[in-house]
């Protein structure tokens, strides 16, 4: 078919250009390479962190040292060496900033030209954000507007001076240190990451978003973010990524962390664009993730909603712990995958509380030569009376050299519980395509209709401020490719 | 493990590649993928002797059995002769290890690290090899293959292979109640150009005792293959089937049941491998579990590059009666062609409540209302397969389950 052959040119042209691929020039203060003890004492010391903190990372980089690195998912990975990576690196304006103003014009024109809505004009529409730039929050804005309402949105590392009680209290809580092998190594060296907490009935103002961003060459970046929301409280949290061009793979292992507590809700969602690699997957970003959220009181909701186009390796399971009586957890995901990019992901559901539910839309596009797997559990456990689920993953084979998996584990200890899965795998249909080429519709247009259509369920459950970068991307990554 | 294995004489030196392959891997524990669900590390502690000869006992429940079938009775894993009844001239029956090319065909299998494999392999007495050429032939003929034993503490490892020239046709009936404490048998059945078989395999063992059986099947152009297994012996029962789809315009269906009481452990495993283009598989599998029992369902789908024009699709459904009842599923879906339509769905459930209301509210009593939601939840695996004399073995099975577990409940309330 001649449109197999205009894919795939299509899907080069798309994804050849790197849009976000630059790099900013600015001093940085860096650790040696390698990772040991003095390390993390080295990090620990530059954030100032208390003794129990210290304590706590050296505790988890005993139990990382155990650990095997994990192999059951289906991905093909370089091995990594862990000891060739830079953990700490800081921008070098170390003082402390009082306004925009102090910020290095150059590290602003970066986040101008990602579209980061820091400045003043920016502020009018209605987004705070605190801006991870490499390892060291620099700065935050509409702190004083969220402290009106009792919000705290601040780097974690500042949250570790401001609030110990709060950040030992919930810090590790809904991912042990020892969960998995990236979760382990994270906690020992993570620089920095936000803290979000939402106080008993406070519907947060504002959508709180960060940018996460590598720079530095051959930084690991392995951000922790926390978010707890108190009793009845509402919080919608943005998580946008692009990084620049780099030759050598960059390690990138966050730890995401949310805690809902009784009538409370958190939406969290995320638009991930890290630098996908070359067309044989060199100089991609690895990306090992571990996200999770506890639902710990009655009638809480989490609900994930996640665009995933970039990065060489996708390794991330966004889950639910649902604890509390009648609470709900959502997964909403579209992953596209193009040229040699290869990605595992899905979510856990684990249902502990009666009648607790959970929804799964997860929507896989593979094109060019990649590998992309659904891989998801959903778990009703003894006292999860009444649980129900319903899950659909749906994915579509753009091309004879892709492949498009699915891998659901269902466990039910429940009979009362509902469990439905369904999946299916199919390319765009010729009947659809016929239909809209034979009412004059281009076929280029014709295979965007449609796979915007593929997408819908999940492009709308994304706000408003990631939903046109959003369809930007998979715009990017697929219009006219599919044929 | 195993430690008869010490002064064990092999009837074939490369079966000793097998065994030390085995005792090289050992029992798969839950860290195997493919073993998740069933470790089977605890049988470390459980030695067995190897069944070396006709002792035990023959007698063992089983359905009336079919008038006509050519009946080979296998005890402890060995082929009984005396007992076995062959009298179709489409059937020639040898025994594999007698002939020099017998590792070629076993060892063609992707199964090198495979537990079970390795195992019987190394430690059967006979492979027994059924050839069926009959394609003008009008009737097409009945194999039934019985396995029995009856001695706790021994294994039994029979392998049978049946091979279908082209266009020939065979139902087969496989049937295993054997007492032993552990059976491991291997099925491999290759079907020619054209051939059709109809297989059904009811796995009604000792509520004691270990199953683990392993079917393999490869197809060639134009064949049609129906599997109907139904599981309900053995404390631990895994019922894997492999099968390869390998030439073009093939077709099989594959429909399964598991039924679990008591503190069972029921495992139905499924790969199936689209290796070319143009064909079609369709799997149904239902469970019912009832008690403490435990039911697992895995079933891979794999869909080759070449293999475009592939339909596949699988369903499963599971049915709990009971509140201290697990099912695990996980159906799998690897698809590497784009121009397929695969598709599964998966649903774990109870009794419907308004159905069962619906039932006992126009007079007819609780527990026949649920035999009959139980039995209706069963019957639709049963549509393929197309000898009424095989569909009538599966039903007695299938009603002789559900009278017994509904009794059982309706007895404690």
């Amino acid at each position: 078919m001649v449109a197999t052959v205009e894919t795939i040119s299509a899907v080069e042209e798309a994804t050849g250009k790197y849009k976000y691929g630059f790099v900013t020039d600015i001093e940085s203060e860096k650790a040696p390479k390698g990772l040991n003890e003095d390390i993390i004492r080295f990090i620990s010391g530059k954030k100032n962190e208390p003794e129990w903190m210290l304590n706590w990372r050296l505790k988890a980089y005993r139990h990382w040292l155990k650990m095997p690195e994990p192999n059951w998912s289906k991905l093909s990975i370089a091995p990594i060496d862990y000891n060739d990576i830079y953990y700490y690196s800081a921008p070098k304006a170390a003082e402390k900033l009082d306004s925009l103003d102090e910020v290095d014009p150059e590290l602003l024109a970066t986040y101008e030209k990602l579209g980061i809505p820091l400045n003043e004009q920016k502020m009018l529409s209605g987004v705070a954000v605190d801006a991870v730039f490499d390892s060291v929050s620099v700065a935050t804005t509409f702190r004083e507007e969220l402290s009106k309402v009792g919000v705290i949105f601040c780097p974690i590392s500042e949250a570790i001076q401001k609030y110990p009680e709060l950040v030992r209290k919930y810090l590790s809580s809904v991912v042990p240190v020892s969960d998995n092998y990236f979760s382990a190594l994270n906690s020992a060296v993570f620089t920095d990451g936000s803290f979000v907490y939402v106080p008993k009935n406070v519907k947060c103002p504002m959508e709180l978003s960060t940018y996460f961003r590598i720079n530095e060459q051959k930084t690991g970046q392995f951000e922790r973010t926390l978010i707890v929301v108190e009793d009845g409280g509402y919080v919608s949290y943005l998580e946008g990524c692009t990084a620049p061009q780099r030759d050598e793979n960059q390690l990138h292992a966050a730890v995401v962390e949310l805690v809902a507590l009784t009538d409370s809700e958190i939406k969290y969602s995320t638009v991930q664009n890290w630098y996908p690699g070359d067309e044989t997957g060199k100089g991609g970003i690895y990306n090992f993730v571990t996200k999770r959220g506890s639902c710990r009181g009655d009638r809480s909701k989490i609900s994930w909603t996640q665009v995933e186009t970039g990065s060489a390796i996708t390794w991330k399971y966004p889950s639910c712990v649902l604890k509390g009586k009648n609470s709900i957890g959502e997964f909403y995901s579209v992953a596209v995958t193009n040229g040699a990019q290869q990605a595992d992901t899905g979510t856990k559901m684990i249902h502990l509380g009666e009648g607790s539910k959970s929804t799964i839309i997860s929507k896989g596009i593979s094109a060019g030569k990649s590998q992309n797997t659904y891989r998801g559990l959903v778990e009703i456990n003894r006292g999860a009376e009444s649980a129900r689920n319903f899950t659909q993953c749906d994915s579509l084979l753009v091309g004879q050299t892709c492949g498009a998996h699915t891998v659901p584990y269902i466990v039910s200890r429940n009979p009362s519980g509902k469990i439905e899965h369904e999946a299916t795998t199919s390319r765009i249909s010729e009947e659809q395509l016929f239909y809209c080429l034979q009412r004059g519709i281009t076929e280029e247009d014709a295979v965007s209709l449609i796979v915007n259509g593929f997408c819908k369920e999940v492009m709308k459950e994304l706000p408003m401020e990631f939903a046109v970068e959003a369809q930007k991307l998979i715009g990017i990554s697929l219009e006219g490719s599919v044929g | 493990m195993l430690p008869e294995f010490d002064n064990f004489e092999v009837k074939n030196r490369w079966q000793k590649v097998h065994i030390d392959r085995f005792l090289k891997s050992g029992w798969p524990s839950s860290k195997n993928e493919e073993w998740k669900f069933t470790s089977l590390h605890h049988l470390v502690h459980k030695p067995f002797k190897i069944g070396l000869n006709l002792n035990g006992i023959v007698e063992s429940k089983s359905a009336p059995s079919i008038k006509g079938a050519n009946q080979l009775i296998f005890r402890n894993g060995i082929l009984d002769s005396q007992l076995s009844e062959v009298d179709s001239d489409d059937l020639v029956i040898n025994n594999l290890l007698d002939n020099p090319s017998a590792s070629v065909f076993l060892n063609q299998t992707k199964l090198k690290q495979h537990p079970v494999y390795n195992l019987t392999l190394g430690a059967m007495r006979s492979a027994t090899v059924i050839d069926i050429d009959n394609a003008s032939s009008k009737q097409t003929p009945l194999i039934e293959l019985f396995f029995t034993g009856g001695l706790i503490k021994q294994s039994s490892h029979p392998v049978v292979i049946v091979r279908l020239a082209k266009n020939s046709k065979v139902n087969i009936l496989e049937t295993h109640s054997s007492y032993n404490g552990l059976s491991a048998p291997i099925i491999f059945i290759e079907l020619g150009e054209g051939s059709v078989c109809n297989h059904v395999k009811c796995q009604v063992a000792d509520l004691d005792s270990i199953q683990l059986g392993l079917t393999l099947i490869n197809q060639e152009k134009d064949s049609d293959y129906r599997n109907f297994t139904l599981s309900s012996g053995g404390c631990i029962s895994r019922s894997e089937l492999h099968l390869n789809l390998n030439g073009e315009e093939a077709i099989c269906h594959l429909s399964a049941i598991y039924l679990g009481c008591k503190q069972q452990h029921m495992d139905v495993t499924s790969r199936l491998y689209h290796n070319v283009a143009n064909c079609k598989s369709e799997q149904i599998i239902r469970g019912v579990l009832d008690d403490r029992a435990r039911g697992i369902f895995q079933g891979k789908i794999r869909v080759a590059p070449e293999a475009q024009k592939t339909d596949g699709q699988q369903m499963t459904r599971a049915l709990l009666l009971s509140r201290e009842t697990e099912a695990d599923t996980k159906p799998e879906l690897e698809i590497f062609a784009d121009d397929v339509i695969c598709t599964h769905g998966a649903t774990v459930g109870e009794l419907d409540e308004n159905q069962l209301f619906y039932l006992v509210s126009r007079g007819i009593p609780l527990i026949k209302a649920r035999a009959m939601l139980i039995e209706a939840f069963l019957i639709d695996t049963l549509s393929q397969i197309r000898a009424p004399e095989l569909k009538k073995q599966a039903e007695y099975y299938i009603q002789d389950w559900v009278s017994k577990s509904t009794k059982l409940s309706s007895s404690t309330g």
